[in-house]
């Protein structure tokens, strides 16, 4: 069983109140944010370990592989070793700057071509399972997964918050040596829903699936270890005016901070106690007509 | 200019209706169309292949959908099919005058507001937005009179032949809180700085005891308290517009404060005085959460 797992380097989540836009330019006036693995991509990660280490050990000679797949600058390698450390077997990074400035069509296109470029370079025919992280903490569209699922003719479920792989045998019934099947509970606004889909699919996780792993340090001596490829456009050979900002079918406009300024007025005098405070807010919110 | 929604029985379609009525103008007033595409109660797994099919043939300029489990999964998928843009959770839309529609979409959990347009529009190869549930209002008044009127064309979308993929084995309804947060006019929330899934237990209950509902931040979902994400408040959680809104150990992330900016009256308790939801707030207080929870307890009685 081979499973590829996509992931994303984003600007620390914990940073994005100090995102300033430049007033002339209205681009982002600088983004030192260290980027750190996506926390929805490191869930995605942990359920392809889950699954991998099921597989592993109902059979004694059963191997589940999983890939890390990026599309990122190069000085986001640390992030795929990140991976590795954590238990994936392989990782790939797109990385060129013809790539850049692309939006979720452009994106998933070139993970998709990434996808069955890793195919051909691994000798498979097809990954049983891809999974991906529902919704980055930055741009949070939702949209990747399910498009690039889109471009390869895959079956795709988002907001996925259980998964597993069952073994159907030929009349139904699960066993071991059956067809793999794909189940996944979907949560949507009131209902919990089951699916199941044969391999391969792509499922496209939330964040409340899993509690991901840390790294151990053996973690990161064996990840130097493993194979970390990194691809250009020189390797995909991808058209141009596919990929990239010329592959985006939508183009970004002016982007603006919001002001959310109220002024923030103590609810107590200076050394007002809690109970001060609390008395404040009865009052408010009896002004409002609410409260007991 | 044609304008399809896609209804799938949510109240967002309202919302949209509204708003699209807003932008681009009533069904008679010759510069636009809207029609609904309807796809409520049956094969929700072919409802892509459903939609690509209605859209080929009836060729608008622009598709709306609420980003909704069900949206999120189909406008994407749209996206790739029919070749074109889409504009992911719009917090507003205007049509310029050259005809450009522009859409603006947050980032950075909210911190940054970006245009974007989708240029190379064809009737058949719309842009494509969706917004998020009760980021519009829907003018209830207005629906029900077009409704009762028949000014809109609905068109039902047929049931697509044989689905391969996932197919649709159980549901089952997900539990519900007492007061929803998004209706309610009181919301207590509580962040990291409860400390403890105990805390956050009494905030529930003191929500309660106020009438109003308890919201979350990503962090206590994160610590498994309690809550899970459809009492979270925030860009990837809801979006709140109660009368008051008190939040409890609240540092005010941007994707938090996006998803609170539509109360009326904002306050807020930290330890920290530099918390950034202090600039956010209409009333603060430097405390320790906890205790002013249980002041508000004694208080009240609880």
């Amino acid at each position: 069983m081979v499973i590829l797992v996509l992931v994303k380097p984003v600007p620390d989540p914990e940073k994005y109140n100090e995102i300033q836009i430049d007033p002339q330019t209205k681009r982002i006036l600088r983004q030192d944010a260290a980027a750190v693995l996506d926390p929805a991509s490191k869930c995605a990660l942990e359920e392809a370990l889950r699954i991998k280490s099921e597989v592993e050990a109902a059979s004694g000679d059963a191997r589940c592989e999983v890939i890390a797949l990026s599309m990122a600058p190069q000085t986001n390698r640390d992030k795929i070793l990140e991976c590795l450390a954590m238990g994936a077997d392989a990782g790939y990074l797109l990385s060129d700057p013809a790539f850049g400035g692309a939006d979720t069509y452009a994106t998933s296109y070139v993970l998709a071509e990434g996808a069955k470029a890793i195919l051909a370079a691994e000798e498979l025919d097809a990954f049983d399972l891809i999974i991906a992280g529902n919704e980055s903490a930055d741009g949070a569209t939702s949209h990747v997964p399910v498009q690039v699922a889109e471009w390869l003719g895959l079956p795709h479920l988002a907001r996925v918050c259980e998964l597993q792989i069952q073994r159907e045998g030929a009349e139904g019934q699960e066993g071991a040596g059956g067809t793999p099947v794909i189940a996944a509970t979907k949560k949507t606004e009131e209902m919990l829903l089951t699916f199941r889909c044969e391999e391969p699919a792509l499922v496209a996780v939330t964040r409340d699936i899993n509690k991901p792993r840390h790294i151990s340090a053996m973690g990161i001596v064996k990840a130097r270890k493993k194979p970390l490829t990194i691809w250009t456009n020189d390797d995909l050979k991808l058209d141009e005016a596919k990929i990239g900002a010329a592959g985006s079918p939508t183009k970004a406009g002016e982007l603006m901070t919001p002001d959310l300024s109220r002024g923030g007025r103590d609810l107590t005098e200076e050394d007002g106690s809690a109970a001060d405070a609390a008395k404040a807010i009865l009052a408010l919110l009896r002004k409002e007509g609410l409260g007991a | 200019m044609k304008i399809m929604i896609f209804d799938q029985g949510h109240p967002v379609t309202e919302q949209l209706l509204t708003k699209a009525i807003e932008v681009f103008g009533t069904p008679e007033s010759g510069t636009c169309e809207i029609v609904l595409a309807r796809c409520i109660g049956k094969a929700h797994e072919t409802a892509a292949d459903q939609l690509q099919k209605t859209v080929a043939e009836e060729r608008p300029d622009v598709l709306l959908m609420g980003a909704t489990a069900l949206g999120e999964e189909i406008a994407p998928a749209m996206g790739i099919r029919l070749g074109t843009g889409v504009a992911a959770h719009c917090v507003d839309m205007e049509l310029r005058y050259d005809g450009e529609v522009v859409f603006l979409i947050p980032a950075f959990g909210g911190r940054v507001i970006g245009e974007i347009m989708i240029p190379d529009v064809q009737p058949g190869r719309p842009a494509i937005a969706t917004v998020k549930p009760d980021i519009f209002s829907a003018d209830a008044a207005l629906v029900s009179e077009i409704n009762e009127n028949n000014r809109l064309r609905v068109i039902d979308l047929e049931p697509a032949g044989e689905h391969r993929g996932f197919q649709l084995t159980g549901r089952q309804p997900r539990p519900r809180a007492a007061v929803d947060i998004g209706k309610a006019e009181l919301i207590l929330c509580g962040g990291a700085g409860l400390g403890s899934p105990e805390t956050w237990q009494r905030l529930e209950n003191l929500a309660k005891a106020l009438g109003g509902a308890a919201g979350c931040t990503r962090p206590v979902v994160d610590a498994g308290w309690g809550p899970d994400e459809s009492s979270m408040i925030g860009t990837s959680g809801r979006s709140v517009r109660p009368k008051v809104y008190i939040g409890f150990g609240i540092s005010g992330a941007a994707h938090h404060l996006c998803g609170i900016k539509d109360a009326d009256v904002i306050i807020s308790i930290n330890k920290d005085k530099k918390a950034d939801i202090f600039n956010a707030s209409d009333h603060k207080g430097v405390f320790n959460a906890e205790d002013v929870l249980s002041a508000l307890e004694e208080e009240i009685g609880l």
